[in-house]
């Protein structure tokens, strides 16, 4: 049996509002989980539920309040992502672990498949090599020749969100956080994106992925953590463990 | 736990950087100033905190941002680290200098001349305090290039025009003075001037601030591609959130002279801490 890559354990997150006379909110309590090398965990819960602090936290865009998330590194240390050095954080994003969220903006000014070859780029591939990678990996996303040289500031929704998955399967990470990758996407383009996920998992990397879309958790999920109020209020294989409709709390989250 | 991932040693390490501007700073200046205090003025002698207790390390490749208002002890920092200022207290240990085993502080004049020569590059907000104005812009990358024992007319002159290039400076208009320049662009050779040597540390303070909106975007364009070109390390001060989330890797606040709180980039932006943090973010967006 191999080991987890990730072991979080205990993980709770919460925030003090000190413009709102100091109001508390909780968005994670007590989180633990396993997670193996190629193996993708679905988070399901309602909208507010704290899935994408979980992420956040993850990535050390949150500061967890308390709690560890050991990560096992490429060279087989381990590091607590909950208080890694900044120093060492950044240098586990470059290589490692990537983050794709529904929101993600592009940095203004830098044309779409230079966005998609950042990554390549940092880690030393040569200029002209790397573009070609991203440029196919844009093209594997549908993305039409035409936006490839365009700035991905002005596009669609759903095309930044095929940039942002580009660029985060532009050179596969071990630790891929998914927050609604594909909410923008029609069901042509999730199926592209499907398949590049099935993909970055037969070779071996971890997710941790927030679908509100069941089937993409069907296709991809081996387990799921619903989520409810910051806990895991329920954990299973896809289609043993019950997951209620949240749709319609979707639906709110957008208005 | 620092892994093989990691650099081993940053290029600076700046400790307990505290600066006093008065006749005759008193024992209690800096217990009575400060982000609780909320004021920088020390009550009993007058004298100015502009920074007190200022810790934090740069490593190499790194762009660390420092935001905070008007006053907050961002430029003060800057021009310590530049040799502008004195500093009344602290240490700065700099891989360019001394192995990094004396305090920048402690240099003697040749030392100082040589860290702001030839291994430290600033770029001032006011490019007129960067730029020498009644040179032209070619000449002063030369000078800058001459000062850091440049020898070759032939080199010299190859290295600014490329510069100006880089920067987007008409090659026509190297022969001009920066006097009759648009801020804009008086700001592109400012940064040209700074960075022909190739310090190893830049210093940026305020680079865009007075320019019109649509210049700006034109020079954080060209600060971000010599970030991704040559690996730039540098501290930038703004006080503008949008300038340190297209930049800054890793970013401290300071506020009434110390530093409230640091962390990534992205952290600080979405998930502040101090009070102060979390008032400046949310006044942004
Ligand atoms: N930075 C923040 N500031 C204030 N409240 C926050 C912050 N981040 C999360 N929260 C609150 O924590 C709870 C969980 O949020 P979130 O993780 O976004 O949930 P989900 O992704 O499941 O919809 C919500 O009540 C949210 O408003
Ligand atoms: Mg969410
Ligand atoms: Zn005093």
């Amino acid at each position: 049996m191999n080991k987890p890559l990730l072991s979080v354990a205990g993980l709770s997150k919460s925030i003090t509002l000190h413009i709102l006379q100091g109001k508390v909110v909780t968005p994670l309590r007590d989180i633990t989980f396993d997670l193996y090398p190629g193996e993708f965990l679905g988070i399901v819960g309602p909208s507010g539920a704290g899935k994408s602090s979980l992420l956040k936290c993850l990535y050390r865009t949150y500061v967890p309040t308390s709690g560890s998330m050991r990560y096992r590194t490429e060279a087989g240390e381990m590091v607590d992502l909950a208080t890694a050095e900044e120093r060492e954080m950044i240098a586990l994003r470059r290589r490692e672990i990537r983050y794709v969220s529904q929101f993600l903006k592009p940095p203004p000014r830098v044309e779409a498949a230079d966005v998609v070859a950042a990554p390549l780029a940092a880690a030393g591939i040569e200029q002209r090599e790397a573009r070609a990678r991203a440029d196919g990996m844009l093209e594997r996303l549908g993305l039409p020749d035409s936006l490839r040289s365009s700035f991905p500031s002005l596009f669609s929704g759903g095309e930044q969100q095929r940039v942002n998955v580009a660029r985060a399967l532009v050179s596969p990470p071990r630790l891929l956080l998914l927050d609604e990758p594909t909410s923008a996407l029609d069901s042509e383009n999730r199926a592209r994106v499907l398949e590049l996920l099935l993909e970055a998992k037969r070779d071996g990397v971890a997710m941790l992925g927030i679908f509100h879309d069941t089937e993409m958790l069907e296709h991809l999920a081996d387990r799921v953590l619903v989520v409810e109020e910051g806990r895991v209020a329920r954990e299973g294989r896809v289609g043993e463990v019950e997951i209620p409709n949240y749709i319609e709390a979707a639906a709110v989250e957008f208005a | 736990m620092v892994t093989a991932t990691a650099t081993a040693a940053p290029l600076l390490s700046v400790q307990g950087l505290t600066t006093i501007h008065g006749e005759a700073p008193c024992a209690a200046c800096v217990a009575l100033t400060g982000p609780e205090a909320d004021r920088n003025q020390c009550p009993e002698c007058g004298s100015i905190v502009a920074c007190a207790g200022v810790s934090f390390d740069v490593w190499p490749g790194e762009v660390l941002g420092i935001v905070g208002e008007s006053g907050s002890g961002k430029s003060t920092v800057l021009q310590c680290l530049y040799q502008d200022l004195q500093p009344a207290v602290g240490a700065a240990y700099f891989g360019g200098f001394a192995e990094g085993q004396r305090s920048i502080w402690d240099a003697d004049r040749r030392e100082r001349r040589e860290l702001r020569t030839q291994s430290i590059g600033m770029v001032y907000q006011n490019p007129r305090q960067g730029l020498n104005l009644m040179v032209t812009a070619g000449g002063n990358i030369a000078e800058r290039l001459l000062d850091a024992n440049w020898r070759r007319v032939g080199d010299i002159r190859e290295k600014a025009s490329d510069y100006l290039q880089r920067t987007e400076v008409p090659l026509p208009r190297m022969d001009d003075f920066p006097a009759f320049f648009s801020g804009g662009m008086q700001q592109r050779v400012q940064i040209a001037k700074a960075l022909a040597n190739s310090p190893q540390l830049v210093l940026l303070d305020e680079l865009t601030t007075g320019l019109d909106v649509s210049v700006q975007a034109g020079v954080l364009d060209l600060v971000r591609d010599i970030q991704r070109d040559y690996g730039l390390t540098a501290v930038i001060v703004s006080h503008d959130l949008g300038v340190i989330r297209l930049l800054a890797d890793r970013t401290l606040v300071m506020k009434q002279g110390r530093v409230v709180e640091s962390g990534l980039t992205d952290q600080i932006l979405e998930d502040p801490q101090h009070p102060y943090t979390q008032l400046l973010v949310n006044c942004a967006t």
